[in-house]
C-alpha cells in the first residue's frame, strides 16, 4: 500500500453502505459505494487500471459514511476516484465551471439583470444543454447584485464571523440577511465572511486543486476570527459540512495551517445549532408576535444529517405559536448542488427525488422548508409547492420581523 | 458543546439495543438511542434460540424469561414485523445452506416453514440472481427432511424478473424495486404463480421489500397462492433490514430519539455517575446528557478502553450505567439473540426505574 490511511481495511463488506445509497436505489447500474470507495480503492492505489466512469455518479451526499457501522471513509475514497477520473471535452470544461461558483457568482451577480435575462432565455437553454451538458429542464438561480450587510457590535455581544456560501451570497441574499438579524436578536455582533467559496462542488466535481485553493483561503482568513473569539456560522449545511470537514491530509504541506483548520471547524456552527444552544440554556431571544398560522413539510438535508447535529430547526420552529412541522421522511433530494444539473444526471436525480416529492405533496403543507438551497430549487422542481429556508420561518414570527 | 437531555440513553442498535431502547421506553422513560450503524443483527436471519441459556450465568435470576419474551413478541407485533413462536415453543426452520436450524422464536413467514407442515415445497430462485442457488437448496433440504424422518419433497425451480442485463441482480436491488414499482412488484407476482403448482409452501431468497410490513407480505402471499418463506441472503439480508426499518420506525412513534451514524467516543463521568456519553461528531464532539446509560455496543468499543470494573449481573461500576448484549460475556453465536432479548430487557427495565425525570416533558 502506498498510502497511510488503512480505514478501508475496516470494510467487512456488510454493504449496509450501499442499503442507505440513493442512486443505487434508482439506477442499479451504478455499482455502489462499497465497490467505487473502500473495493476499488485497493486498485487506484497500486494503479492498477480499473473502470472508474461510475465514480462520477456519486452524489457525495455522504450517507455511505453515516451509515458504515466500521467508520470506513467511503465518500472521501469515492472523492479521491472522482479526482484521478479522466474527463475530456465538453464534461470537462462544464465541470470546471460548476466546481467554481464563487468566480461564476460574481460574474454574474455583477451583470445580474442582463445574466438573469440570458439564463432564462430558451434558446441560451437549449445551447447550455447542447454545447455545456447542462440540462434544460432546469431554470438557473436567478443572481442577486445586493450585498449582504453586517450586523453592528452593541457592547458586550458575542463576535460571530457568518459565511453565507456561494448560494445565499449571489442568489439568496435575501436569506443571508435574515441569517445576520437572527443573529442580532440573539446578541451577537456580525460581520461576513470574503467570498470564498467553501469548496463543496470542487470535491464533488473531482477537482482537488480547487477544493485545496478553497480551505488554504478559507482556513487563513477566518482563523483570525475564531483566535479572537468569534464562532464561524453557516446557513447553508454542505458549506457548514465542508467547513467542519477534517482536510489535514490536503494541508499537509502547510502544518500551521493545518492546525488551524482544527480550530476553525471546532468553532464552526449550523444558524440552528447555535440557536438551539441558547434554547437549550434558556436564552433564546422569543419575543414572537401573534402566530401567524404555518403548515410547513420539513426535509432535512443530508449533509446536515452528517454533521451530527440532530433536527434543530425542528425543535427550534416547534417553540414558535402557530407553527405545525413536520419532517417528510424520504432520505435525499437527489439535487445534490451541481448533480441536478447535468444532462446525464436530470433523469436519476428526479427519480431519486420522487419518494420526497410525494410525501411533500400528500403532506399538503403551506410551505416547504429545507436549509440546503439545492434541495429547496429541487423540492420547488418537484412539487410546485413554495420552498424557504427554516431561518426566515423564525425571522417572520419576531416583532420585527417582516412577513415572506 | 451540546447539552441534550434524556432519561435513558441507549448505545447500540443491535437486537439488544433495541430491545432495551423499547423496554424503557414503555416503561415511561424519555429515550436516546445511538449507534454508529447497524447491528449484527441487521446481517442475519433472526432467529432466536431460547434452549440452553443459562439465566443464573447472567445473573438473570430476577427477570422472569416469559416478560420478556413476551414482550419482544409484542414489541414485533405492534412494529408490524411480527415473530412467532414464544417460551416453550420450538421447531426447525430451513437456512440458505440448505441444513435446518431449530430456533424458539423466528419472523413469521420463516417460522411457518418447519418441513412438518408442509409434503411439497418449492424452492425458487431468481435469473441472475447470485448467492441462492434453488437446485443445491432443494436437494439439500430433501436430504435433511429425510434425516429428520420427514418425507417433505423439495423441488427446485428458477423465475426471471425484468431487470437490466448489463449486471447481475442484487437482492437489495429487488427489494428496493419492489418498494417502488407496484408494477414490477406485479411481475414478480405473475412470475411466481406458475412455479407453485400443486406447492404448499414457496421458498424464496429474501426480496420481498425492505420497507414492507406483516400487511403487505400476507398480501404478497394471497396474491401468489401460496405461504412464502424469505431466507436470509449474502448481506445485506433483506428480510432482517426489513425488521431494523420496522423497529426504528415503531420506536420513534414511542418517542424514542434515534441517532445514528456517529461513534461514541467518550462516557462523561462525575464519581460513580455517567453524566453524559459524547459523540465523535464533524466539527467537535456532541455532548447527551443522560440519567441512566445502557450500553448495548458489544464487545470491540474503543470507548470502553479500559473496559469499566465489571459487568457483573447487569451494573458495571458506575451506577446508572446498565450493559446487555454480548458485552456481558462470551457466548455461543446460537445463544445470542436469546441472551440479547433478555438481557436487553432487563437493562431497558432496570434504567426507566432510575432515570424518568424527563418523560412527560
Amino acid at each position: 500500500m502506498r498510502d497511510d490511511d488503512l480505514k478501508l481495511d475496516n470494510c467487512v463488506k456488510c454493504s449496509d453502505c450501499n442499503t442507505a445509497c440513493p442512486v443505487l436505489k434508482v439506477y442499479p447500474d451504478f455499482s455502489g459505494p462499497k465497490a467505487l470507495g473502500p473495493d476499488m480503492e485497493r486498485f487506484r492505489r497500486e494503479g492498477v487500471p480499473s473502470d472508474s466512469r461510475w465514480v462520477e455518479y456519486c452524489l457525495g451526499c455522504h450517507r455511505c459514511d453515516v451509515a458504515c457501522p466500521h467508520g470506513v471513509n467511503v465518500s472521501e475514497l469515492i472523492a479521491k476516484g472522482k479526482a484521478q477520473h479522466p474527463k475530456s471535452g465538453r464534461t470537462a470544461l462544464r465541470d470546471h465551471w460548476l466546481a467554481r461558483p464563487s468566480t461564476l457568482g460574481k460574474l454574474c451577480s455583477s451583470i445580474a439583470p442582463v445574466a438573469n435575462a440570458v439564463l432564462k432565455l430558451t434558446p441560451n437553454r437549449m445551447l447550455m444543454s447542447s454545447f455545456g451538458e447542462i440540462t434544460a429542464e432546469r431554470k438557473f438561480p436567478a443572481y442577486s447584485s445586493k450585498a449582504i450587510r453586517p450586523a453592528i457590535a452593541n457592547h458586550g455581544s458575542r463576535a460571530a464571523l457568518f459565511f453565507p456560501g456561494c448560494y445565499i451570497r449571489y442568489n439568496a441574499p435575501q436569506v443571508g440577511q435574515v441569517v445576520v438579524k437572527l443573529l442580532r436578536l440573539n446578541g451577537f455582533s456580525v460581520n461576513v465572511a470574503p467570498d470564498i467559496c467553501c469548496g463543496m462542488p470542487a470535491l464533488a466535481n473531482g477537482d482537488t486543486a480547487q477544493l485545496t485553493d478553497c480551505v488554504e483561503r478559507n482556513v487563513a482568513d477566518m482563523v483570525q476570527a475564531v483566535d479572537r473569539g468569534a464562532v464561524i456560522v453557516t446557513a447553508c449545511t454542505s458549506c457548514g459540512y465542508a467547513l467542519k470537514g477534517d482536510y489535514s491530509h490536503l494541508l499537509a504541506k502547510h502544518p500551521t495551517l493545518a492546525e488551524a483548520a482544527d480550530r476553525v471547524s471546532g468553532a464552526t456552527y449550523d444558524l440552528a445549532e447555535l440557536l438551539v444552544e441558547l434554547q437549550d440554556a434558556g436564552k433564546l431571544n422569543d419575543e414572537f408576535v401573534v402566530p401567524r398560522r404555518r403548515r410547513l413539510a420539513y426535509h432535512a438535508p443530508c449533509h446536515m444529517k452528517s454533521q451530527g447535529i440532530g433536527r434543530p430547526w425542528l425543535k427550534l420552529l416547534r417553540a414558535v405559536p402557530g407553527i405545525e412541522i413536520e419532517e417528510i421522511k424520504a432520505d435525499c433530494c437527489g439535487m445534490a448542488g451541481t448533480y441536478g444539473f447535468k444532462n446525464e444526471k436530470y433523469g436519476i436525480s428526479m427519480d431519486i427525488g420522487r419518494d420526497l416529492f410525494r410525501g411533500i405533496l400528500a403532506f399538503k403543507p403551506d410551505l416547504a422548508v429545507t436549509e440546503c438551497g439545492s434541495c429547496q430549487m429541487q423540492i420547488e422542481h418537484g412539487t410546485h409547492v413554495k420552498t424557504v429556508h427554516p431561518a426566515q420561518i423564525l425571522y417572520e414570527a419576531y416583532k420585527v420581523g417582516k412577513p415572506l | 458543546m451540546n447539552a441534550n437531555g434524556c432519561d435513558v440513553l441507549v448505545i447500540g442498535e443491535g437486537l439488544s439495543g433495541l430491545t432495551a431502547a423499547a423496554s424503557a421506553a414503555s416503561h415511561g422513560a424519555h429515550v436516546t438511542l445511538v449507534s454508529k450503524g447497524a447491528g449484527n443483527f441487521a446481517l442475519g436471519s433472526g432467529c432466536v434460540d431460547l434452549e440452553d441459556v443459562d439465566q443464573r450465568t447472567l445473573g438473570l435470576e430476577e427477570i422472569d424469561e416469559s416478560e420478556a419474551v413476551n414482550f419482544f413478541l409484542d414489541l414485533t407485533a405492534s412494529a408490524q414485523c411480527a415473530y412467532s413462536g414464544g417460551i416453550g415453543e420450538r421447531t426447525v426452520v430451513p437456512t440458505i445452506l440448505g441444513t435446518f436450524q431449530r430456533t424458539s422464536l423466528a419472523p413469521r413467514t420463516l417460522w411457518q416453514a418447519d418441513p412438518r407442515n408442509y409434503k411439497q415445497v418449492v424452492v425458487a430462485g431468481i435469473a441472475d440472481l447470485p448467492g441462492f442457488d434453488p437446485n443445491f437448496l432443494a436437494e439439500r433440504l430433501s436430504f435433511h427432511a429425510g434425516q429428520l424422518a420427514l418425507d417433505t419433497l423439495y423441488r427446485s425451480a428458477m423465475v426471471a424478473l425484468p431487470h437490466s442485463p448489463r449486471h447481475p441482480l442484487t437482492a437489495l436491488e429487488i427489494a428496493t424495486h419492489i418498494d417502488r414499482d407496484s408494477a414490477f412488484r406485479t411481475a414478480v407476482v405473475h412470475a411466481l404463480r406458475p412455479v407453485i403448482e400443486h406447492a404448499d409452501l414457496l421458498i424464496l431468497p429474501g426480496i420481498l421489500g425492505v420497507k414492507s410490513d406483516d400487511a403487505d407480505l400476507v398480501c404478497f402471499e394471497e396474491e401468489v397462492g401460496c405461504a412464502i418463506c424469505e431466507l436470509a441472503t449474502l448481506p445485506p439480508a433483506v428480510p432482517s433490514l426489513r425488521l431494523l426499518n420496522r423497529l426504528e420506525l415503531h420506536l420513534a412513534q414511542m418517542g424514542v430519539e434515534i441517532f445514528t451514524g456517529f461513534p461514541v467516543g467518550k462516557l462523561r463521568t462525575e464519581g460513580e455517575q455517567c453524566v453524559a456519553v459524547e459523540l465523535e461528531t464533524p466539527g467537535r464532539p456532541r455532548r447527551l446528557r443522560a440519567d441512566c446509560v445502557v450500553l448495548a455496543c458489544g464487545r470491540f468499543a474503543p470507548f470502553l478502553e479500559p473496559p469499566p470494573a465489571d459487568f457483573t449481573g447487569s451494573t458495571s461500576s458506575l451506577s446508572n450505567v446498565f450493559a446487555c448484549g454480548s458485552l456481558l460475556g462470551q457466548f455461543a453465536p446460537r445463544q445470542r439473540n436469546a441472551i440479547s432479548i433478555l438481557t436487553g430487557y432487563r437493562a431497558g427495565m432496570l434504567a426507566s426505574r432510575q432515570g424518568v425525570q424527563y418523560a412527560g416533558r
